[in-house]
């Protein structure tokens, strides 16, 4: 059983976590809710011994946490973050027993009983994996289960999952679910973050809600519904998620990207247009060449064969840079690490890249740069304390709006490309993201958006390519669409 | 093999093939066309004067693993040299061989408590080698002193031409290899050097590991300093200052990555022997010894070229000079 008593933490001028009492029963689920920045990641981290509590008490079945990771882990508290915590260089099964590795008499590593320990972890998860394999070579769902086989091979007191569906299929989140059913039935109490609505009702006995450091709502699941567990997250009514269609954009013409036949890294015969004005949304299941298609687009990859045309004329994207010269933005899907600058503050990271635009002769004028950030982050709807503020303090709805904003400021752009631009986005910040996108688009932008949330392109994309296996298997309406036909072509049985 | 050999520690020793090949075949073509490199002195000399650097580079090679680096080593050896060549206890050199392991453990030892406390390695090992270095020089201030006679005997005893101190620096560097790979000790060590921050949330003992690293690094130093004295029969305050890189050198030549985490201390081996070689060879042919920094310079950033191309691609200005294994697109911000 866990328990926590007025738990409180302040970073600076803000406070994380106000005053949290909270229990957990063994064997029970309690899924903790809130929109990003409400604090349910610093209390996790809590738990987890990696940040101590200002005021408060957190206890495991009476053993009162320290504040220390490996306290926290005596105490049989088991994790498995948000941002994996595995070691590439290091093998699955090594990983499984890091710490704790069994040895023979002289003291080296046992590997027959190393291999035996890993494989009786990875079977309680029901993955079948070789553990010999270099974490290096998996893909993030095989990531995910490892780190869930890991956290679970001691049978532990507190199981905490932050958000630990994100890059699984519904046949993994299946095998996730029957193992924590399995821990549960042996006493384990479980905490588990997720914003996928469904699977909270799904997997959970107990709904508790965080807003802005404080706990507003707990109970049991049988006290809550879809609707009041929005509101009580946003604490407000989102009268609509996704933004209406604009009227019918001209079709045809020129487009303002254009991908003619397009093969390379994995993908073959890419041909789609974004016209301006138009959201043309790519989707597939993991694994099946999105990805690649939003690096072709924008200069990171370059294609083997195939046209790129820009408004018409036949381009080459060499990098990156060379496609923001053509106009083209990406957002990459890992914000944390491929998009943003952590250390560097709101204001430097939204003038990235326009420094040029906003310094012409290449000496830093504050008052220029608050002149033109500024409206920009009105605009974000940005929540922080200050332009200097750290992006890495920032919740992960916050981080995604300053990388959009970069694009906002740099002027000249003719497509943004943005790939999985919501995943670990909460409800609230997603609904503004969403608006933005189509701001940007009635403004004359075009937009290609690689998402592998269907409900996202069923709501807001105009026209959707469906791939499989690295190939487009079909094309949809946006306003027609239904998630069963795109799930018919994105799992290769039909073909439109 | 499977059941000796973890998967890792296989998967570290495959990229230190090429250098092992390399440093074989320059073995055998100097042996096939240099009269003197064939004779017992000059092989006698070789392996002497890599003991040192073998034990000294293993010690640097367990801190670069844990993405550190130890700039302090030379000024070990120095001081090393000169407690060895000091009159000490009763002149049978008990006492100077005891000093010279406590110096180096303790030197090591404060490292890896200012490195574990979050002061950054350079910085760290960059002021210890001056507070070593000003200490050597305050017991010994030029070349000399004398080295206990019993002590001096076993650091210059040889199997034939091939002395003691390089078999012992050999078996030191295998016994390192053992506990950076197969041993717990050694994951928690490629945990670190792969993210300090990550192992310590996998409530690793990331503290332990980092003084021990250096603790290790500091002794075989001062060991590699005493062994040093087999060779130059004196103590020498200023003598170790070119270990400090050419360990680090040695490392990077043995496959191990400077940003820690990858790699196996066994390609020390190789990596010592190349550098020796040329010397040796470049000596024997009686070129200018500037020759020496400059073509070893130049085999570093072949080696690193390589090393880097069997893992990723190699590519300089965008154009692709070898094809990689995996290509890895940089993913880095479009600015």
């Amino acid at each position: 059983m866990f328990r926590c008593t007025d738990v409180s933490k302040r970073f600076g001028a803000t406070q994380a976590v106000a005053g949290v009492s909270l229990e957990v029963p063994a064997g029970q689920v309690l899924a903790l809710m809130g929109e990003n920045g409400a604090g349910k990641s610093t209390f996790m981290a809590m738990i987890a011994g990696e940040v101590v509590p200002d005021e408060g008490e957190l206890a495991v079945d009476g053993h009162v946490l320290r504040g220390t990771p490996a306290d926290s882990r005596g105490a049989g508290v088991a994790i498995v973050h948000q941002e994996l915590s595995l070691f590439p260089n290091l093998t699955v099964g090594e990983n499984i027993t890091l710490g704790r590795t069994p040895r023979n008499r002289i003291g080296l590593t046992d590997h027959r009983a190393s291999k035996v320990q890993a494989r009786a972890a990875l079977d309680r998860v029901g993955f079948d994996i070789d553990p010999d394999r270099p974490v290096a070579d998996l893909g993030a769902a095989e990531r995910q289960l490892v780190e869930v086989a890991k956290a679970i091979a001691t049978t532990p007191k507190l199981l905490i999952l932050d958000e630990p569906t994100s890059s699984l299929e519904q046949g993994e989140v299946q095998l996730l679910h029957r193992a924590v059913q399995r821990l549960t039935d042996e006493g384990t109490a479980v905490v588990f973050v997720s914003h996928r609505l469904d699977e909270v009702f799904q997997f959970s006995d107990l709904i508790a809600v965080m807003r802005t450091g404080a706990l507003v709502a707990a109970g049991p699941k049988a006290e809550w519904d879809e609707d009041r567990l929005i509101q009580t997250m946003v604490g407000r009514e989102i009268q609509q998620l996704y933004p209406p269609r604009g009227a019918e954009a001209p079709r045809g013409g020129i487009a303002a990207l254009e991908l003619d036949g397009i093969t390379g890294g994995g993908v073959h015969d890419i041909t789609l247009r974004v016209e301006a004005g138009r959201i043309v949304g790519v989707s597939g299941l993991e694994g099946h060449g999105q990805h690649t298609v939003a690096e072709l687009a924008t200069g990171v990859r370059s294609p083997d064969a195939g046209t790129i045309r820009v408004a018409g004329q036949d381009t080459r994207l060499r990098d990156p840079r060379g496609a923001l010269k053509a106009g083209i933005a990406y957002v990459p899907p890992n914000r944390r690490e491929a998009g943003l600058f952590l250390p560097l503050s709101i204001r430097d990271n939204l003038a990235t890249a326009a420094q040029r635009r906003l310094h012409p002769r290449g000496v830093v004028s504050p008052g220029r740069e608050s002149r033109a950030i500024d409206p920009v982050i009105e605009r974000l709807h940005l929540r922080y304390s200050s332009t200097f503020q750290r992006v890495a303090d920032l919740s992960g709805g916050n981080q995604q709006k300053v990388l959009f904003g970069r694009w906002l400021l740099a002027g000249d752009l003719r497509v943004l490309v943005l790939d999985d631009p919501t995943r670990g986005v909460d409800v609230g910040a997603r609904a503004e993201i969403y608006r933005l996108l189509r701001e940007l688009t009635d403004d004359g932008m075009g937009v290609l958006l690689v998402s592998t949330d269907m409900l996202e392109l069923l709501g807001l994309a105009d026209e959707i390519h469906v791939m499989y296996e690295g190939r487009i298997t079909g094309t949809v309406d946006g306003a027609d669409a239904t998630e069963e036909s795109i799930m018919a072509l994105a799992s290769g049985r039909a073909a439109a | 093999m499977s059941a000796v050999l973890g998967a890792t520690t296989r998967a570290n020793l495959k990229p230190t093939i090429p250098i092992w090949i390399v440093t074989i075949l320059a073995v055998v073509v100097a042996f096939a066309v240099s009269t003197p490199f064939r004779t017992g002195t000059n092989a006698s000399s070789l392996l002497l004067g890599m003991a040192p650097l073998l034990l000294v580079a293993a010690g640097q090679g367990i801190v670069i693993l844990t993405g550190g680096i130890d700039l302090s080593v030379g000024s070990v050896v120095s001081l090393a040299t000169v407690i060895t060549a000091s009159s000490l206890g009763d002149g049978s050199g008990t006492l100077n061989v005891a000093l010279v392991v406590v110096a180096g453990v303790v030197i090591g030892t404060a490292n890896g408590v200012g490195v574990a406390a979050g002061i950054n390695p350079l910085v760290m090992t960059l002021a210890t080698m001056g507070i070593v270095k000003g200490g050597a020089l305050l017991i010994m201030d030029s070349p000399g002193g004398t080295v206990p006679a019993s002590l001096l005997e076993g650091l210059t005893w040889s199997f034939g031409s091939v002395p003691l101190t390089f078999l012992i620096s050999l078996g030191v560097v295998v016994v390192a290899w053992l506990l950076t790979s197969e041993t717990r000790f050694g994951h928690t060590l490629y945990a670190v050097g792969h993210s300090g921050i990550g192992a310590r949330r996998a409530a690793l003992r990331t503290n332990r590991t980092l003084i021990v690293a250096y603790a290790l690094s500091g002794l075989l130093a001062s060991l590699g300093g005493l062994v040093l004295v087999g060779r130059v029969f004196s103590g020498d305050p200023l003598i170790g200052d070119a270990f400090s890189l050419d360990s680090i050198t040695a490392v990077l030549l043995g496959g191990i990555a400077v940003v820690g985490g990858r790699g196996a201390l066994l390609g020390i081996i190789p990596g010592v022997l190349l550098l020796a070689l040329v010397d040796n060879l470049l000596n024997l042919a009686g070129v200018f010894s500037y020759y020496q920094y400059i073509t070893k310079g130049m085999i570093l950033i072949v080696a690193l070229a390589l090393y880097n191309a069997a893992g990723g691609e190699l590519k300089i200005g965008g154009v692709r000079l070898l094809p990689g294994r995996g290509s890895k697109p940089d993913a880095g911000a479009p600015a």
